[in-house]
Order: C-alpha cells, then sequence, then structure tokens
C-alpha cells in the first residue's frame, strides 16, 4: 500500500521538476546563449518480490542541456570571422563614400585649377584670369585639407573604438574568470548548465571583439587565449587588455596585455579577427595607403606646378616663386631613442616618391632605411651632410645615439600641409623666363625649341647667350671655345638647357635672351603648367596624377566590395552555424507546449496513483470496521 | 527531425525584412539622386574610368575656352589685316596714278599728303588692340605699342600659344615685325637701285632669278659706258659681265635678269643689291616723300616709284600670306571644336553609361524588391500567428 502511495507521489514530485524545467525553457526562450533543457527520467530500481522486481517508480536521473560540442566550437571562430570582415567592410564603405557620389570631390577642383591656368596661358595679361587661378589654386589645397581632416577624424574614431573595445573585452575576461571560479567550486557534482550557458556566451561575446582559442580543463575552468598561445584567462585568473600609443606615433594606438603600471606585450600583430581584427586591419591596409596616396598626389601636383612655376617669370619681370607652400615630411622619433638626434626630410624627387611609411635607423656608424611597407631596404647616397634615398632628402643637424630609431612618413600629412603662398595675382610666372630664337639668316634646317630651365638659381640665368655654329658639329658659346655638337641632344648653359630640331648649317646661330616686364604677353610657362595635367608625374613618370587618384577610387572600392562579398559569406556561414546551434539546442515554444500537456497530463495521472493507493485503503478500512 | 528554435523564426523573419529594406533603400537613393554609382565599392572599375573621363571632359573645357579665345583673338588680327589690306590696296592706286607723266606737280602733291595720312592709318593699324588693351602685333610685349611713330618695331618675335587638343597648340598671334616690318625689298633676292643723278632716260625693272644655283649675292654695279654698251663690276671691282644694249632689254648675269627700258647716258649706273627689309611704313613714306622731291627727275622719280611699287607688292603679298595662315588656323579651331564637341558627347555618354542609374531598370527592381519585402513582411506575420499557445485556451 505505502509503496503505490510512494510511486505516485514521487511520479507526481518528478512531472512538477519536468514542469518547472519546461518552464524554464519558455522563459529563457529570448535568452541569448540559452541552451535548452530537459529532464531525463529514468524507473527506481524494484524491489525483489520472490517471483520477480516490483517497480518503484520514476526518478530524474540528470537535467541536461542540448549541446553539441562540434557545433558550439565552431561558433567562436565564425563569430570572429563575421566580425573581423564586417568591421572592414562597414568602415571601408564609410572611406568609399568619401571618394563617392556624396563624398568630398577632391579632383574637381584639381581639374578646375588647370581649366584655369590654361584660361591664363590664353590671356596672361587679365587680372581676372590670374585671380581665378588664385582661387582655384586655394579651393584645390582647401579641398585637399578636408579630405585629410576626414581622414584624420577616420583614424580618431578608430581609435575610440579601439579603447572601447578593448575595454568591453576586460569586462567580459574577468567576467569568464569569475564564472570559472563558481564553476569549478562544483567541479564533480552534476553540470552546472546555467553558469556553463553563461560563460560560453561570454565566450562568443569576446570572439565578436578579437579572435581567441579555448581549452576547458579537468577541473571545469575554460581557460581562454590569443590565437598565438598568449593566455587571456587561465583558470580563475584574468590578464587586463589595454591600449597603449605606438612607440612612434602616439596617434597610433596599439593593443597590449599586462598589468597598467607592469610589463605590458603589445598583442596587435597577433589580433587577426574580431571586430578589433577588422579594425587593425582596416587602418594598416585601407585607411593609412590611402591616407599616403591622397598625400603623395597632393604632393605631386603642389611639387611639379611648383617646379614649373619657378622656370616662369612673373608680370613685374622676376622669376616665379613657388606657387604653393609645401610641409615637411612627418619624422616621428622612437620613445626608446635615447639621444637628441634631429632630423628633417624634405621630399625631393616626387617621381621616385614612393606612398609608404619608412624607418630609419643609426647604429653609431651607419644609417639604414626600411619601406615599411615591403621590409625592403631603401639605399642612401651621402650627399654633403645629408643623405639622399626614395625621392627624399635627409638632413641631419645632430646625430643620435647609436640603435635610435625614426619613422619617417613623406605623404601621410602632406595634404594637409599644402597651401597657397601668395596672393598677388601679378606675381604668377605665366611668361617663359627665357626666349630662344633661330636667326632669321639661317641657312640650315635647324629650329630652337623652348628652353627648359634646369637650375633657376644659376647666377647667370638671365644672361644673353649667343650660340654660333662654326660647322654643323661645332658651336661656341657667346664667342667661347668651340664645343662639339651632337645633333638632337641638348645645349646646357647657364642653368637651362635648349634642344634644336633640325640640322644647323655653317654660320647659323640661336640666342637665348631673357624675357622681361615687357613681355607680359607672353603665357608659355602658363600652357606648360596647365600641361601638367595629362604629364607623368609620379612613379617615375609612369603615373599622372588623375591616374592617380583614379587608382585610389578603385582601390577603395574594389576594396569595399570584396571585403563586403567576405562578410556575406562569412555572415552566411556563421548563421548557419547558429541555424544548425538553435536548431540542436534552441527553445520551440511548441515543443515546449506539447511538453506542458504531456507533464500535466501525468501529472494529473500521478495525482490518480494517490488517489487510488487512498482509495485502496479506504476499501480496507471499509472492510475491517464491519 | 529537424527543430527550429522559435527565436530563430523571428530572428530568421526579422533579418529578411531587413535586408530587403536595405535593398530597397539602396535603389530609392539611385532612383533620388539618377546615379547608379553611388559609392566606389558599387563598380570599382566604373568609378575610376568615370573620373578619367571626368578629367578627359576638364581638358575638352579646357581646350575649348582656348579655343573660343584663339578664335576670337585670330579674327580680330583677321579683320586688322583686312583694312591694312585696303588702305594698301589705295595706296597702290594713288602710286600708279602719281607714276603717270602727265601728272603735274600739284596733283602729284595732293597725292603725296594722302600718303602721308595712309601711313599715320597704317601705323594706327599696326597698333591696335584687342579688349584688353593688348597691343596686337606687338608679339608677347602686348603692352608696348607695336611701332613707333619712327617705324621702330618695339614688340618681340614671339608668338602666344593656347592648347587646342592633347599635344597640339596653336599660335593665336603673329608678331607685327613680320606682317608691317619683315618685308623684303625688291623682288625678294636683289632689287635695284637707280642712281638718282643719271643723265639718261633709262628706267629699270624689278628683275628675276633665272637660276638659283648661278646667284651670289652682293652689290654689283651696272655701268653704262656708252648709250649701248655696259659692264657689271662686283663689289671689289671685278668684271662680271659686260655686253651691248639695246632698249628695252635684259641685262643678264650670275643667274639673274634685271629689265632696262629707256636710253641710258653715258656714265649712268644703278646697282643691284641683295634684297634687304623695309617696313611697309617706310615703303609708303620714301613714295610720299619721293612724289614731291623737287631733286628729283621724271626719270629718278620713276625708278623710285617702281622701286617702291615692288617693295609695296611684297607688303601685299605678305598680308596675304599672314591672312591666308590666320585663315588656316581658325579652320583648325574650328576643326578642333567640332572634333572636340564629338569627343565631349562620346565621353559624356560613356560616362552617363557608368555613372546614371537606368530609370526603367531601377523602377523595375525596385518594384522587385518592394515585393519581396511585402512577401517577407506577410509571411513572417502568418508565421507569427502559428503558435500551439494560441489554440490551448
Amino acid at each position: 500500500m505505502s509503496g503505490l502511495q510512494g510511486i505516485g507521489l514521487n511520479a507526481l514530485l518528478t512531472f512538477q521538476r519536468a514542469l518547472a524545467t519546461t518552464g524554464h525553457n519558455i522563459a529563457n526562450v529570448n535568452t541569448p546563449g540559452y541552451h535548452r533543457q530537459s529532464v531525463l527520467l529514468g524507473s527506481q530500481a524494484g524491489t525483489f518480490i520472490g517471483v520477480g522486481y516490483l517497480g518503484n517508480g520514476v526518478n530524474i536521473n540528470e537535467v541536461r542541456r542540448s549541446y553539441d560540442a562540434f557545433l558550439e566550437g565552431q561558433l567562436a571562430g565564425a563569430i570572429s570571422g563575421f566580425h573581423q570582415q564586417q568591421a572592414l567592410a562597414q568602415l571601408s564603405d564609410g572611406l568609399g563614400s568619401l571618394f563617392g557620389e556624396n563624398g568630398i570631390d577632391v579632383y574637381g577642383p584639381v581639374n578646375d585649377l588647370f581649366t584655369t591656368l590654361g584660361d591664363m596661358a590664353a590671356d596672361p595679361t587679365s587680372l581676372p584670369a590670374r585671380n581665378s587661378v588664385l582661387a582655384d589654386a586655394g579651393g584645390m589645397a582647401d579641398r585637399f585639407r578636408l579630405m585629410q581632416s576626414r581622414l584624420d577624424s577616420t583614424r580618431v574614431g578608430l581609435n575610440q573604438r579601439l579603447q572601447q573595445l578593448a575595454g568591453e573585452a576586460n569586462d567580459l575576461l574577468s567576467n569568464i574568470a569569475q564564472l570559472n571560479r563558481r564553476i569549478m567550486d562544483v567541479a564533480g557534482g552534476p553540470a552546472p548548465n546555467d553558469l556553463l550557458d553563461q560563460r560560453e556566451s561570454l565566450v562568443n561575446r569576446l570572439a565578436e571583439i578579437t579572435d581567441i582559442t579555448t581549452l576547458e580543463t579537468d577541473d571545469g575552468a575554460l581557460n581562454v587565449s590569443l590565437a598565438n598561445g598568449l593566455n587571456l584567462v587561465l583558470g580563475s585568473q584574468a590578464e587586463t587588455l589595454s591600449t597603449r600609443r605606438n612607440e612612434f606615433d602616439p596617434a597610433r594606438l596599439e593593443l597590449v596585455i599586462g598589468p597598467e603600471n607592469g610589463i605590458q606585450t603589445e598583442i596587435s600583430a597577433q589580433i587577426s579577427g574580431g571586430e578589433l581584427g577588422g579594425l587593425l586591419q582596416f587602418r594598416d591596409q585601407v585607411l593609412t595607403p590611402t591616407q599616403n596616396e591622397i598625400g603623395r598626389i597632393a604632393l605631386g601636383i603642389a611639387m611639379s606646378i611648383n617646379d614649373q612655376h619657378r622656370q616662369g617669370m612673373d608680370l613685374n619681370g622676376n622669376l616665379g616663386g613657388n606657387l604653393f607652400n609645401i610641409g615637411t615630411a612627418d619624422v616621428l622619433h622612437s620613445r626608446n631613442n635615447t639621444g637628441n638626434g634631429q632630423i628633417d626630410v624634405i621630399v625631393e624627387d616626387i617621381g621616385q616618391l614612393t606612398p609608404d611609411d619608412f624607418e630609419l635607423t643609426f647604429d653609431g656608424a651607419n644609417w639604414s632605411m626600411t619601406n615599411l611597407t615591403n621590409g625592403q631596404a631603401v639605399p642612401l647616397t651621402p650627399d654633403g651632410p645629408d643623405l639622399v634615398g626614395g625621392g627624399m632628402r635627409i638632413q641631419i643637424s645632430s646625430l643620435p645615439d647609436a640603435g635610435d630609431r625614426f619613422q619617417i612618413r613623406p605623404t601621410r600629412s602632406a595634404a594637409a600641409d599644402i597651401n597657397v603662398a601668395f596672393s598677388d595675382p601679378a606675381l604668377l610666372a605665366a611668361a617663359s623666363a627665357l626666349v630662344a630664337a633661330t636667326d632669321d639668316s639661317n641657312q640650315g634646317s635647324g629650329l630652337v625649341g623652348p628652353v627648359t630651365i634646369t637650375d633657376p638659381l644659376d647666377p647667370q640665368l638671365r644672361d644673353p647667350v649667343d650660340i654660333v655654329f662654326d660647322s654643323p658639329t661645332t658651336f661656341r658659346i657667346n664667342g667661347g671655345p668651340p664645343q662639339s655638337y651632337v645633333a638632337g641632344s641638348p645645349i646646357a648653359v647657364n642653368g637651362w638647357e635648349i634642344t634644336i630640331d633640325g640640322a644647323p648649317a655653317t654660320g647659323d646661330s640661336f640666342s637665348v635672351t631673357a624675357s622681361t616686364a615687357a613681355d607680359q604677353g607672353n603665357g608659355a610657362n602658363a600652357l606648360a603648367l596647365a600641361d601638367l595635367q595629362l604629364n607623368g608625374l609620379l612613379d617615375g613618370g609612369q603615373t599622372s596624377v588623375s591616374a592617380g587618384y583614379q587608382n585610389v577610387v578603385a582601390r577603395l572600392g574594389s576594396l569595399g566590395s570584396s571585403f563586403a562579398t567576405a562578410a556575406g559569406i562569412q555572415g552566411g556561414l556563421l548563421s548557419d552555424l547558429e541555424l544548425r546551434r538553435d536548431a540542436a539546442s534552441g527553445v520551440n515554444l511548441d515543443e515546449e507546449a506539447v511538453l506542458l500537456q504531456q507533464y500535466q497530463q501525468s501529472y494529473q495521472a500521478a495525482a490518480q496513483i494517490i488517489e487510488a493507493a487512498s482509495n485502496t485503503f479506504q476499501t480496507l478500512l471499509a472492510a475491517t470496521r464491519r | 527531425m529537424f527543430r527550429i528554435s522559435t527565436s530563430q523564426i523571428y530572428r530568421t523573419g526579422l533579418n529578411q525584412i531587413l535586408r530587403r529594406q536595405a535593398e530597397v533603400t539602396h535603389s530609392q537613393n539611385q532612383l533620388a539622386s539618377g546615379k547608379r554609382l553611388l559609392s566606389p565599392s558599387d563598380d570599382p572599375v566604373g568609378a575610376g574610368r568615370s573620373l578619367a573621363l571626368t578629367e578627359s571632359l576638364s581638358r575638352l573645357d579646357r581646350y575649348d575656352r582656348n579655343l573660343d579665345v584663339g578664335e576670337s583673338r585670330l579674327s580680330l588680327q583677321e579683320s586688322v589685316l583686312t583694312l591694312v589690306q585696303d588702305s594698301v590696296q589705295r595706296i597702290r592706286e594713288l602710286v600708279l596714278q602719281a607714276n603717270s607723266a602727265a601728272l603735274d606737280d600739284e596733283a602729284r602733291g595732293a597725292i603725296a599728303t594722302e600718303l602721308s595720312a595712309k601711313v599715320e592709318e597704317l601705323l594706327q593699324l599696326s597698333n591696335s588692340r584687342d579688349a584688353n588693351g593688348e597691343y596686337l602685333f606687338s608679339g608677347t610685349a602686348s603692352g608696348t605699342p607695336a611701332f613707333t611713330a619712327d617705324f621702330n618695331y618695339q614688340g618681340n618675335n614671339e608668338r602666344r600659344f593656347v592648347a587646342a587638343s592633347d599635344g597640339l597648340q596653336l599660335a593665336m598671334t603673329d608678331p607685327g615685325s613680320e606682317i608691317f616690318a619683315d618685308i623684303p625689298t625688291g623682288n625678294g633676292t636683289f632689287q635695284a637701285v637707280v642712281n638718282d643723278n643719271n643723265n639718261g632716260s633709262a628706267v629699270v625693272g624689278l628683275g628675276a632669278v633665272t637660276d638659283f644655283s648661278l646667284w651670289v649675292p652682293d652689290t654689283y654695279s651696272v655701268r653704262f659706258l656708252t648709250p649701248d654698251s655696259y659692264e657689271v663690276l662686283d663689289s671689289s671691282g671685278g668684271l662680271v659681265a659686260s655686253g651691248t644694249y639695246e632698249s628695252p632689254s635684259n641685262i643678264t648675269f650670275r643667274g639673274i635678269n634685271v629689265d632696262v627700258s629707256g636710253t641710258p647716258a653715258a656714265g649712268d649706273t644703278f646697282e643691284i643689291q641683295p634684297s634687304t627689309s623695309q617696313s611697309i611704313f617706310q615703303t609708303v613714306e620714301n613714295l610720299a616723300v619721293g612724289l614731291v622731291d623737287g631733286n628729283l627727275g621724271s626719270t629718278a622719280r620713276t625708278n623710285l616709284i617702281n622701286r617702291e611699287l615692288a617693295n609695296l607688292d611684297q607688303a601685299i603679298n605678305r598680308n596675304l600670306t599672314v591672312r591666308a595662315d590666320i585663315g588656316a588656323r581658325l579652320n583648325t579651331v574650328e576643326s578642333y571644336r567640332a572634333l572636340n564637341s564629338g569627343q565631349r558627347i562620346e565621353l559624356e555618354s560613356a560616362r552617363s553609361r557608368i555613372e546614371d542609374a537606368d530609370y526603367a531598370e531601377t523602377i523595375s527592381r525596385m518594384q522587385l524588391e518592394l515585393t519581396s519585402l511585402d512577401a517577407a513582411q506577410q509571411s513572417f506575420l502568418t508565421l507569427r500567428g502559428l503558435s500551439l499557445f494560441n489554440l490551448l485556451r
């Protein structure tokens, strides 16, 4: 009798717990990382009654969560991959749209400047035409500055996000370590399902920030480390993740682990996944190359216009100066430097300059320079007290200590440092400074071409020069000693050179004279300035500035679209994994509704068992009362 | 049995709706802006290409503006040179009138006065200015008048060029030295200068070169030993040729012919000099002075008129040559303008194909996207209503 009552009571309690578990599932239908739990029922061992075993009712063997270790193991990697690509795609798209339809049109003002330079060539005495050149030159510089400031603010935003993510990751790491402690405390007993769920969801949130690997130990702790094995959480101990200024550049943040006042290890290079990985990759592969190239283009335009402008003559009859002021290259000192070396870098040859950053080191006797993009050494040639290499002139005004290092960024901030050097339209050098003439009475077919100024500082630059041919292969300069003439090769005198097309005959003469202020209608230099639009100025004359700009935009566009595609693929992978994980572990309300019904009915039936036992007992009582 | 979790139903439904909404928004942006390329990542190659096309278009703008300036400058020059031509033609008529023996001193005086006025007129024309106040014919020294009152050229020999197309530069000015000043005298190779003190009535014509290979530039002196014999000496006194003369006949030596008519007196001389250059002003001035020069006999006057008439014809020829050249350049301007505008249409349509939204295509795509957004919303609503709990009441 008591057996039946016991079975009934036991079943009643069991189904109550099963109902509670179903309720727990329903309550957690929206909890992230929650794994559906179910009670595993088993029958109680029977009592031997001679003829056999009599059942003792039901028992809860285990409350188990639906957990597929294989799927869960893949999930963290997929989350890191997706968030990395998503960050990359979003940031690249944001940067790309700066160059898009609603962005900052840098190249429009450049084209405008060349158009007004052409107007000045056609009408060199017109002050309105000259003022338009100055206005467009200023407009171009402004636009480059605006672009630069937007690129800089992208960098500032990126730094803020890095700090924010490092802070979030720190919270997650210490929470995981705390959960590890609580789980280790109950190790050996039944699985603490909800603690495990919580810990997993923290790990997955951490995977959104960076790529990690995890290892569960026998004592129940989950150790979290970076891809290269550096531990972030070991048992109940969590490392501190933070940002630190770059060795060279205070505006560049690096990620470090280690106590705030202790030894910190730089881990930027080890992070390749998660949003942090995406941010770092964006900074090095998209933002920096773009900014450097925009700087190089701005520098290319300004320097070539300056070079040509200095060859011309202004309305006052003076040689042209620089139209644009250009800043010097950024030189950053390592914070580990012990010496006080003073170094300045000037871009000399824009055709040789690459849009890269460089590292300059001094070993106590020799200097060496490395291109930080491709890791290759850049040969340096001494030139007086300076070093020349890669299109740059490195001026060393005081020597640093041995082992000191410097980072050189010739183009990074170049776009912001350009401005128009003067505001007087008369100073625009539209005229050519020197005029070459072929004597009318020449017998030969030689025709002198325009004068190219090679050294505007030559003191005798503007002295008149007569070149008279003694024979078709020899000539004298101002009656000086005969010099041999090679057809087609330039004749260089006093900081300029000319080329003669055709064959000069004996007695032919050519003259080069300085233009004077009276030569105000001469627009030859303005014409040469306007034609710079077409000329290859970058990469050793291979690339025009507009082609360079097109490359920037096309590169940004294709990076943006390939990152977006990759993010789509990673997103698909992730949602497929989540789908399968949810299929195994998620809560389905319909399923729980069925179980609710089932357990409710079972509960009612168990209550009937107790009633049956009670009725049986009442029957006995009634029988014995007689 | 494949399970689906309830949160998954909601999440999937939401994601579908969000994705459709993003598509619709993108299409809507394309329609609103009329641009297919909203960001370089929409079509990286197209974005680069469209920039290249924009740059080419801006260069065409520059060339077109240059052509406009060049054309107005050339047309202005042309119209001034036409006035010069009219004026020189009138001068030529006057000179021919003056050459008539029937004219008395008074009539020649009147012609000389008119010629002097023409010199002033020509000077004024040569110092014409454009709308900016620049002197048209001073070369690039355009702030300085081309010629002084005593016919000195003050400009330079430079031309101003504009870019008319990639690699093509077009001269839009011609220096006044070429048009007015450096005009060859005589027939362009040599000129005959008759001694004013000759006593005979021989008149020397323009002459011509018959064989350039024999011509040696030098000053030759032709002397009539008697009225019917002559000798030709070079500048160092060497005898070059001699012969008999009968009016009219050609005196021939060193590859040239000099036509002489009339009767020379013994001892009369004339010189054959290599051509030099003389400004048109000087030519007209010489005529104006010569016509009223009382020291000149009628033969000397005729010889002077003949000589300066040849110089005038050289000036007329030069004017025609320069105008033909300007006309050719104006034609070039026209043809490059046509070329540029053809190219502009090409480039613009190429850019439009890359950049601009195809409205028909975009609208129909957006319709499709709206339909699928609607379907995603409807199906989500339907799915949401299906819960067992709804039935358990």
